[in-house]
């Protein structure tokens, strides 16, 4: 019985002796890496532009895209790199021609994640061509690899740019416009709310919900009145297909 | 080695490894009681009710003191009550005397007193409970016009009266005549612009919604502060300004201002303004009735009844009658007017209307629920009843009638049709000598009123050159009839035109 207890005790003054050990915290190895932003409600992995909604004689256009940085930031500037990855491709944009080319000395003091930052919204500059009348053209993106930075979350690193000066149905029109101006979509529709509400920024975010209602009441009214108007040849308001434009 | 002396062994071991680990425990200190540290009590003031514009002060008693001019003084102020946000302490005084000019809105607050030793950086503090009530509460808004804009006179339910309430709150009157206002008594959220430019959406006010046949205006309800004028209250200015009609039910607000209807759907965020017109080529009567579901309307243009909600945007027909009822769109009459009863689901009121094609008015009994068919009787007036030419006309609560104002040389008649199927329907209930009746209306008391306090009372208001009469009179039962003396009259300066409780 005795060496029973003696053996219990020895047992707990072992475990009680390993259990004091002292209990060092897991530490972060630093590996600063960057990739695209990819949220619900700022950018998803690709952005639609058009100048469809822009004055005629706008010939430059900025889209911001979102990237974030990986690891802790620095009180220097960090450089990255950007890479078009689909350059010569059928459908790909050409630098110079629908964009400001990443090693113009334009953009090169934007390639750069500033001191204390860890994001980036980083300025593409597309151009109006000519051929955008008629075209889609693709910018297919990809973090690059520097001293600075390497890419980050594998699925998070390429990115796409699509512009044109043709209508272009909003991302979101899908999931959110359209509980504003009806489920369908059209070139005509689109230049119709454009022209009567003065409002264009559908990749912005959500709006007031009044203002939504306002919005989407006045281009029913607007459309109501066009409709009725027969001094509009066009009447009812009509798509190039035929499809009646609604609001409802 | 003896097993003993192993024992032993181990049993001192385990002794010193739990005295060793108790080494480095600084968790053990010398406990003295609050009482010795900082000795002091304050007493000398405890819950208190303050009116907004008044000034609160307050001198603590404090005992015990060394000496009171090393210790730090603090007031200060938080609400007792926040749904949704942190309550933010407002710092109200750092002097031992409190002197507060109360510029808060109505409710309740912790009024906090904190005395601080600085050497110790310790306190003692006494907490209170603060209740702010508005001097402009329960009671009765009479809209009048003198010189050419409207103003309110208040009478609060004790009697006490506030003339010329906008001006005497330093606000600018509305141009023109009295139409409506009406209380919103929660979930107001108006935008406003800071002095730095930028702008900041309040939560949960209180509201009056004011309009006149040339303007709008919407006030805080506490302070008579102005969240909106007619030109910032439309996210789309109107081009034609022709306030016609205002309403609130539950915490959806409806408006017609030229014929057109407008609303703000209280249950989603908003910015407290109006929106873009319900779409659609019609021109609404100024009369509506609301449910908690919507408002319903007739259109003039087309004579057709529809309804619409604060929520959507589209006007909506009623549904024809299974029966072969009448119907309610593209109607051979024109309205007359259309008075609310009882405001709920669903909500039941009588049109008075005239046929379009031969000489001839009707009384639709209406239960309006959504979209359903909304008339539940329909009963010709006799030809030789003089209550659908009468230009002031209101219902009654209970019974099914219709007061209205018959004009004679010698002043108005209150009269009342009663829609019972016999020839002699209208009779009358009241003279006012030298007065004409500008507004009908029978109102009761809130149901949480107490017992002795409750009343239903038909309302009339009257205008005479001496100024405007307001009359409360006794309702017997659920009868059209009332008692031949006023309860209670209110008089004024100005031209009347609308009364409002609020209770």
């Amino acid at each position: 019985m005795k060496i029973v207890i003696a053996n219990i005790l020895i047992f707990l003054l072992v475990v009680g002796t390993i259990s004091c050990k002292e209990n060092t915290a897991l530490e972060y190895e630093n590996d600063p890496a960057l990739f695209f932003e990819n949220s619900y409600y700022t950018q998803r992995d690709s952005i639609a532009h058009t100048f469809f909604i822009q004055p005629d004689d706008q010939m430059r256009d900025t889209v911001f895209v979102e990237i974030l940085t990986m690891g802790y930031p620095t009180d220097t500037d960090r450089p990255f790199v950007l890479e078009q990855v689909n350059a010569g491709q059928p459908g790909a944009a050409i630098a110079g021609k629908h964009f400001v080319a990443f090693d113009d000395p334009e953009m090169t003091a934007h390639l750069v994640i500033p001191k204390g930052s860890v994001r980036k919204s980083f300025p593409l500059i597309v151009l109006r061509d000519p051929s955008l009348e008629l075209e889609e053209v693709r910018i297919e993106l990809k973090i690059g690899e520097n001293e600075y930075f390497r890419p980050g979350i594998e699925t998070w690193t390429n990115f796409v740019v699509k512009t044109t000066a043709m209508a272009v149905k909003p991302t979101t029109w899908d999931s959110y416009w359209k509980y504003t101006f009806g489920p369908t979509w059209g070139s005509v529709k689109m230049k119709f709310i454009i022209d009567n509400t003065g409002f264009s920024d559908f990749d912005g975010g959500y709006l007031a919900s009044d203002y939504g209602d306002y919005l989407g009441s006045k281009v029913q009214q607007k459309l109501l009145e066009y409709n009725a108007n027969p001094n509009n040849p066009d009447r009812p308001l009509k798509e190039a297909d035929g499809t009646i434009v609604t609001f409802e | 080695m003896k097993l003993k002396n192993i024992l032993i062994g181990l049993g001192l071991l385990a002794l010193f490894q739990g005295t060793q680990s108790c080494i480095d425990d600084r968790g053990n200190y010398d406990y003295m009681d609050k009482d010795v540290l900082l000795p002091v009590t304050i007493s000398g003031f405890e819950d208190t009710t303050v009116v907004i514009r008044s000034t609160l002060n307050i001198t603590p008693v404090l005992e015990n003191m060394d000496d009171e001019s090393r210790y730090i003084h603090l007031w200060y102020a938080a609400p007792s009550m926040t749904a949704g946000f942190a309550p933010q302490r407002d710092t109200l005084s750092l002097k031992k005397e409190l002197s507060f000019d109360v510029t808060y809105e109505s409710g309740t607050y912790n009024l906090v007193y904190e005395l601080r030793d600085p050497k110790l950086d310790i306190y003692v503090r006494k907490q209170v409970l603060m209740t702010v009530q508005s001097d402009v509460s329960t009671g009765w808004y009479v809209m009048k016009e003198e010189n050419g804009e409207t103003d309110i006179d208040y009478i609060a339910m004790d009697g006490d009266k506030i003339e010329n309430l906008i001006t005497s709150f330093g606000q600018q009157r509305l141009k023109g005549k009295p139409i409506k206002m009406v209380y919103q008594s929660s979930r107001y959220t108006p935008s406003v612009q800071n002095p730095d430019g930028t702008t900041t959406n309040l939560v949960n006010k209180k509201a009056f919604h004011v309009f006149s046949d040339q303007d709008i205006k919407i006030f805080n309800a506490d302070n008579m502060d102005l969240f909106y004028n007619y030109e910032d209250y439309f996210y789309e200015v109107p081009e034609k300004c022709q306030p016609q009609n205002c309403g609130i039910i539950s915490t959806d607000f409806y408006a017609i201002n030229a014929g057109k209807v407008y609303s703000i759907y209280g249950m989603s965020s908003n910015s407290g303004m109006l929106g873009f017109a319900k779409p659609g080529m019609y021109e609404v009567h100024p009369d509506m009735v609301m449910s908690y579901y919507g408002v319903m309307l007739f259109d003039k243009t087309t004579s057709t009844f529809y309804n619409t909600s604060s929520s959507g945007s589209s006007m909506n027909l009623f549904s024809e009658d299974a029966n072969g009822g009448i119907s309610p769109t593209n109607m051979d009459v024109d309205m007359i007017h259309m008075l609310p009863r009882y405001e709920s689901v669903p909500s039941t009121a009588f049109a008075v209307m005239r046929n379009k094609n031969r000489d001839e008015c009707y009384v639709f009994d209406i239960s309006y629920s959504m979209s359903d068919y909304p008339f539940v009787d329909i009963d010709t007036i006799p030809v030789h009843c003089e209550m659908p030419d009468a230009q002031v006309m209101g219902t009654s609560l209970y019974a099914s009638c219709i007061y209205y104002a018959k004009k004679e040389s010698d002043g108005d008649v209150l009269k009342v049709y009663k829609n019972v199927k016999i020839d002699n329907r209208e009779s009358e209930l009241k003279r006012f000598p030298g007065e004409e009746i500008v507004y009908i209306v029978n109102l009761t008391s809130s149901y949480n009123t107490p017992e002795d306090e409750k009343f239903n009372h038909l309302v009339v208001l009257t205008n005479s050159d001496s100024g405007w009469k307001l009359y409360r009179f006794n309702v017997i039962g659920q009868t059209p009839e009332i008692e031949p003396e006023p309860v209670v009259v209110y008089s004024g300066t100005g031209k009347a035109g609308y009364v409002m409780l609020r209770n």
